[in-house]
């Protein structure tokens, strides 16, 4: 059994990849039940697009800078299994795609909005927060909050380096009790920590095992099934009874939950065998069309 | 019948006259015609619902797209289908469709830096474009490793195709469902506002289109043509092209539209 994993350079500028402690225990214990694995750093060489074929039982999505993902989409067409899939990661890191879809699957999501022109976001404002996020980020980069107007008449359009256009995701901020809890999936498993919110120091970060109320449990699920993902986290805040889901993450860190990595192991392997083929309607492959 | 396009709106502002004619001849046969331009309204996302029969993605934009992708995920209909949207829009993975379809086109190399071709560039001229790029921006050729585009040029991917240097660029084939097109019209900055002229194109080029249009999935699809030496070779797959120059274009297209709603 191969299996590769897909991962980012750990910024050395040398080919080594970012390996973080729990990817090393899902390594190993791979390796101790068999697999031969091996740590792909895409950047780290050209690729000839007229000779991409599956080399591997199967990919793990870790990374997901744009040529990994563009290696990946075209793996997967070429029939590769994918953990998480091709499609399901896209839609996941898409904020304006992945809201609308969560809302339309009942997931509680705070009121969001899309748009090309910062000069219609200024109907937002009304005292409280709204958080501006770059639809395609990850780990809260470029995200900050607006309070005012005038704050938020210093909202600029997003372009490419093209000057092509990108969307603008804005969502309002939500009142919490100061905490938020992790939730972690790992097939049918799922495990939750508790954070101060916001989580500063590493301390913070690891936060503490909590329990899951069963609401959360079913809606962390429902985030699942919606955008069509294996292993995964969903960031709650919770605020009284109510909980809101403000972000879902493919294949996040798992950091804290201390039986995540042998889970994740064992999951892997069973899906390298072919196992828990995935059926749902986002999880279909992207393919060569037939018709 | 509801239909709705998902548009770009241009700058400055228009809207392409066969477009227009398009969804005249779609509300004369009892449809129900809505445009959205999404970068031009403040869209609620937690309230984004299905409500039209068939949607068409005309806008290359990443936030039409994204919004494609949310309806098709929701049940809602896409034309051309998602799949078939992001297999063109993203040209590392159009290069590997034509490839494994077997359908000519430029030998074509992605990596994190341009630096990375220096050996293919040493074999010959290649052109660099941002792998999710449209209307022609971004692109450079370079012919020696010394011309070689700066890695800050194209973040994240450098996508590179041969270069065909003394080949014919100016045939362009529209395809609506299985009616192919040929039109000749040089590229130039503003060519995507110009009609071209109508070509008959041979059988084997046809052939290679249609082909195309089956492995990528695409049923409204227009596609760059290089004559080449060795053969017609496809340098760009576009999903809804603007049809600027085909006989009857808006005719052709309310009539496949039509058609494929009430099926």
């Amino acid at each position: 059994m191969r299996i590769a994993f897909f991962l980012t350079s750990n910024g050395s500028g040398e080919e080594a990849p970012h390996v973080s402690a729990v990817t090393t225990e899902i390594v190993e214990r791979l390796r101790s039940m068999g697999a031969l694995v091996d740590l792909l750093v895409p950047e780290t060489r050209a690729w000839d697009l007229a000779n991409i074929r599956p080399e591997y039982d199967l990919y793990v999505l870790k990374s997901k800078t744009p040529l990994t993902m563009s290696l990946a989409g075209a793996l997967t067409m070429a029939g590769a299994v994918i953990v998480n899939g091709y499609r399901a990661t896209v839609l996941t890191k898409d904020k304006v795609a992945s809201t609308a879809v969560l809302a339309a699957a009942g997931v509680p999501v705070p009121p969001s909005w899309t748009t090309g022109r910062p000069d219609l976001l200024s109907r937002l404002v009304n005292g409280a927060p709204v958080w501006i996020k770059p639809s395609g980020g990850s780990r809260g980069r470029g995200v900050f909050c607006v309070r005012t107007a005038g704050e938020m008449r210093a909202v600029e359009a997003q372009s490419d380096p093209w000057g092509l256009p990108l969307p603008l995701f804005a969502q309002q901020g939500v009142e919490t009790s100061g905490k938020d809890l992790k939730v972690y999936v790992v097939g049918e498993k799922m495990w939750a920590i508790t954070r101060p919110w916001p989580a500063v120091t590493m301390e913070d970060k690891l936060g503490r095992p909590a329990e899951i109320p069963p609401s959360v449990r079913e809606t962390a699920r429902a985030c699942g099934r919606a955008l069509g993902l294996e292993l995964y986290g969903v960031d709650f805040l919770l605020s009284g009874d109510q909980s809101w889901v403000v972000d879902v993450n493919a294949l996040p860190g798992f950091k804290g939950p201390v039986e995540a990595p042998a889970a994740i192991a064992h999951y892997l392997h069973q899906r390298a065998q072919g196992l828990y083929r995935s059926t749902g309607k986002v999880r279909r492959q992207l393919s060569e069309a037939s018709r | 019948m509801k239909i709705a396009f998902l548009m770009e709106r241009g700058n400055p502002p228009r809207l392409n006259p066969i477009m227009a004619e398009t969804f005249a001849r779609l509300g004369t046969r009892g449809a129900a015609v809505k445009v959205i331009f999404a970068e031009e309204v403040l869209l609620r996302l937690d309230e984004f619902t299905v409500a039209d029969d068939l949607y068409l993605l005309k806008s290359d934009s990443e936030m039409s797209l994204s919004l494609a992708n949310a309806l098709e995920t929701m049940g809602g209909r896409v034309m051309n289908s998602v799949n078939a949207c992001m297999l063109a829009k993203d040209k590392v993975m159009a290069a590997v469709t034509m490839a494994r379809a077997g359908i000519p086109g430029p030998h074509s190399i992605a990596a994190s830096a341009p630096a990375f071709l220096s050996e293919e560039v040493k074999a010959g001229p290649l052109i660099f474009k941002p792998h999710r790029g449209y209307h022609g921006v971004g692109i450079a050729v370079a012919d020696s490793v010394a011309t070689l585009p700066e890695a800050e040029a194209y973040p994240g991917i450098s996508f590179a195709q041969k270069y065909f240097a003394d080949a014919r660029r100016d045939l362009k084939i529209c395809a609506i469902g299985d009616e192919i097109f040929g039109i000749r019209k040089e590229f130039t900055p503003d060519s995507y506002l110009k009609a071209g002229v109508p070509e008959r194109l041979s059988p084997e080029v046809e052939d290679i289109a249609r082909r195309c249009g089956e492995a990528f999935g695409l049923e409204l699809y227009g596609l760059d043509i290089a004559e080449t030496e060795t053969g017609p070779r496809i340098i760009d797959v576009n999903y809804f092209p603007g049809y600027r120059g085909v006989p009857d274009a808006a005719r052709r297209l309310a009539d496949f539209i039509m058609k494929s709603a009430r099926t």
